[in-house]
């Protein structure tokens, strides 16, 4: 899509300035990776697919805040990228108001049902028939609907019959399925074949995939949406759309009751918050683990000279590799739900802990032992993206997921949703902090942020990519601060991901533009590199906004390694 | 009473020739199943089995079929034909627990005993262009070779990279629009 972004902007290029078609390269033209900011004066809506992010547009052009384009763009992608997230799934929105500098966190991260014991996935038989990703015994209580409804009743200005009203339009009206969803359908297929009636998916016709080109509707889907405007989120926690869900969930071999749907809360968090070369990061605290780990990166780092360094050489990527599988080592050690496990977020998040991660690492060793540091000695105190700003300065970063593409696989009949799979983000052993219970929330990775300079708003970015969501996006805001890069380029320069587990390293993955020389310094080091495509999604889709304060210019980019688009007005 | 009997004897002889045609429909009741398989573990096998279902073709799906499995005990085929889907899944490779180099391995193992059986060999490559790319390319020109018939979607193929790996061989090649038209080619290269 960014596609049709650049060949927008090569042709207003062209008109502006009088210069013939036959000066611009066609490959130039059409290349969908050439990094191109899109700027705005009034408000921008960056997300994962441009018909998401025109509906955060249109409803902000008719009046609505930052908050309710979100809440649009968030819907219209239940509509158009089905794969990622929904109102069968949870995630994270992180708010700042203009007038007041205040910042909202909302956390609608899925929930274990009652039945969950921190054994229920130990067997030998749980891990061969992946009970985690697949079918009831995968799905967590939704969460997306009672935080999306939270924040437009504390926040929004429109109702939800509004915000509704784009992707319940497309839902009913259809839209061109690209060729990258049909590949992700087809990818998913057997898991929805399986667990639902072929004939009665919408990501079918004649039951099998969607081919390229097809239009893809889902009035199940826009019919919940109705009958949510009508009755609010009780028509899921409480009322028939619930009813369907429950049963969707038991009939596929898991155990959840009306009574998980009508005890499920959304709930205010106060937000982690670092500082990194005089930049203040707002991000998300546990249950997800991202905005800490991204606040502990960046704290190691600030320790280097990254500029120095040299962007993407091997003294770069071995520093962060080591300096990710530390971070690792900690997650796996420390982080959960909160209200279950205390977390030691002040220290993981300290200038002065993370001074001990740094003299751990020997820029001519790698690191073959990991083990976690002590962060309660400095305790002093998946996916989808979207990043939304509104003429008022008003900010959401929002990521969301159902966890897996297709998540269980398994949709509530009749409502047009597809159930996550996010108790996978459980850990499997019962003697981790992070073993499945009764009403707790699996640990997360995504960490919508949002960056002031000067107190004032500068960059809100988030990515999904599950694990790699905050070292992507430690790379991305690297890329800008010490780099110089501009938006897109940072979002679209290759990226690199290391992690360790069981106090293990893990492989060091490149983007295969990585050069191979790079790649073979860093073997000579010790590390075992693993090259993954060009712009592999694996490594996320990052959607960010950033500032110009001193012009009042927004600047919006959107990653090509999946279907994002930013679009302003 | 015997013809009482009789009828209720006719009834069940009715009930079970329906259950067996169920079973095995649109061919005759003795007629061996296809055998159904991956090569390169994406998802498109299973696609195909849906086509099967609708088209009353009896397959057998085993994305990971060996070699030794071909062959019964009396050394003769236990399938009618052997019909592989080609395209590269890293994430279906993993989910295996093999790699490239093991699943290469296996599929031509799998077609070469194939062939020593004098089975049909129907390769499809349905993925289209999704289902292209180093991977993919990989395990197409690996099973090529072994095919007596040749399904695609067009899509897959806009650089003739399946008509240059067949050049010179008089291999049918059928090209459909969409997965949901291969089913007849399948049926015309299986005989029915």
């Amino acid at each position: 899509m960014k596609k049709l972004a650049i060949l927008t902007a090569a042709v207003l290029l062209l008109a502006v300035t009088g210069i013939g078609s036959s000066v611009v390269s066609a490959q130039a033209v059409v290349d969908p990776h050439a990094p191109l900011d899109v700027v705005a004066r009034h408000g921008m809506v960056a997300a994962a697919h441009p018909l998401a992010a025109q509906a955060g547009v249109d409803v902000m052009k008719a009046g609505g805040n930052a908050i309710d384009a979100a809440i649009a763009t968030a819907l219209t992608l239940n509509v158009v990228e089905p794969n990622a997230s929904g109102l069968g799934g949870g995630g994270f929105m992180v708010i700042r108001f203009a007038k007041t500098g205040d910042v909202a966190v909302i956390d609608y991260r899925e929930k274990a049902p009652a039945s969950a014991t921190r054994d229920m996935y130990a067997s030998d038989q749980a891990k061969k028939e992946l009970w985690t990703q697949l079918g009831g015994k995968a799905i967590g209580v939704p969460g997306t609907l009672k935080g999306l409804e939270m924040a437009l009743q504390m926040y929004g200005t429109l109702t939800f019959a509004d915000v509704a009203a784009p992707a319940i339009k497309l839902a009913e009206e259809g839209f061109e399925v690209s060729s990258e969803l049909s590949g992700i359908i087809k990818d998913n297929y057997e898991k929805l074949a399986k667990y639902n009636d072929p004939d009665k998916v919408p990501y079918f016709h004649d039951g099998l995939a969607l081919e390229p080109g097809d239009i893809l509707r889902n009035p199940d889907l826009a019919a919940t949406f109705r009958l949510i405007a009508e009755k609010g989120s009780d028509a899921l926690y409480r009322g028939l759309v619930g009813e369907a869900i429950v049963e969707a969930v038991n009939k596929s071999g898991g155990n959840m009751t009306m009574w998980d749907l009508a005890d499920y809360n959304a709930v205010m968090r106060t937000p982690v918050k670092g500082t990194y070369r005089g930049l203040e990061i707002i991000s998300m605290p546990p249950p997800s683990s991202g905005g800490t780990h991204l606040i502990e990166i960046l704290n190691i780092m600030e320790n280097y000279d990254v500029k120095a360094l040299g962007h993407n050489t091997p003294a770069y990527m071995h520093t962060l590799a080591e300096v990710f599988k530390l971070v690792f080592a900690d997650r796996a050690a420390y982080m959960a739900d909160a209200d279950f496990v205390k977390v030691p977020v002040a220290g993981l998040t300290s200038k002065e802990y993370a001074k001990t991660l740094f003299d751990q690492i020997a820029p001519d060793k790698v690191l073959k032992e990991l083990k976690p540091g002590e962060p309660e000695n400095f305790e002093h105190e998946s996916t989808t993206h979207l990043t939304v700003i509104d003429e008022e300065g008003n900010i959401v970063s929002l990521t969301q997921t159902i966890n897996y593409f297709f998540a269980s696989g398994v949709m509530a009949e009749g409502t047009g949703l597809l159930l996550n799979n996010e108790m996978d983000d459980f850990s499997t052993n019962p003697n981790s902090v992070s073993a499945p219970e009764p009403g707790k929330r699996p640990l997360s990775s995504m960490s919508p942020t949002i960056i002031l300079k000067d107190g004032k708003p500068f960059m809100a970015l988030g990515t999904p990519g599950a694990t790699r969501i905050f070292p992507s996006m430690a790379q991305i805001i690297m890329n800008v601060v010490d780099f110089g890069m501009g938006l897109d380029e940072a979002i679209e320069a290759p990226r690199m991901f290391c992690s360790s587990s069981a106090g293990k390293p893990g492989t060091l993955f490149v983007e295969s533009r990585i050069p191979a020389e790079v790649r073979d310094a860093l073997t000579a080091l010790g590390h075992t590199v693993s090259a993954r495509g060009d712009y592999d999604s694996y490594f996320g889709g990052a959607q960010a906004i950033l500032l110009d304060q001193s012009s009042g210019t927004i600047y919006g980019a959107a990653d090509s390694r999946r279907l994002g688009a930013a679009v302003g007005f | 009473m015997p013809m009482q009997r009789y009828a209720r004897s006719a009834r069940l002889a009715a009930v079970l020739a329906v259950l067996v045609i169920a079973c095995a429909p649109g061919l005759a009741a003795d007629a061996k199943p296809i055998l159904l398989t991956s090569i390169g573990q994406s998802a498109e096998a299973s696609m195909i089995k849906q086509l099967c279902v609708r088209g009353k073709i009896p397959y057998e799906l085993n994305a990971l079929a060996k070699a030794e499995e071909l062959a019964g005990g009396d050394k003769q085929p236990r399938y009618s034909a052997l019909v592989a889907v080609v395209g590269g899944s890293a994430k279906g490779l993993g989910a295996a627990g093999i790699n490239k180099e093991q699943e290469l391995e296996r599929s031509v193992a799998l077609l070469e005993k194939a062939r020593s059986l004098r089975m049909s060999i129907i390769i499809m490559h349905v993925g289209g262009v999704e289902r292209r790319g180093e991977l993919s390319d990989a395990f197409i020109r690996a099973a090529l070779p072994y095919a007596g018939h040749v399904i695609l979607v067009e899509a897959g193929d806009q650089d003739g990279l399946f008509e240059q790996v067949l050049a010179g061989k008089k291999v049918p090649i059928a090209k459909v629009a969409r997965i949901s038209e291969t089913l007849d080619p399948l049926r015309t290269a299986l005989g029915l």
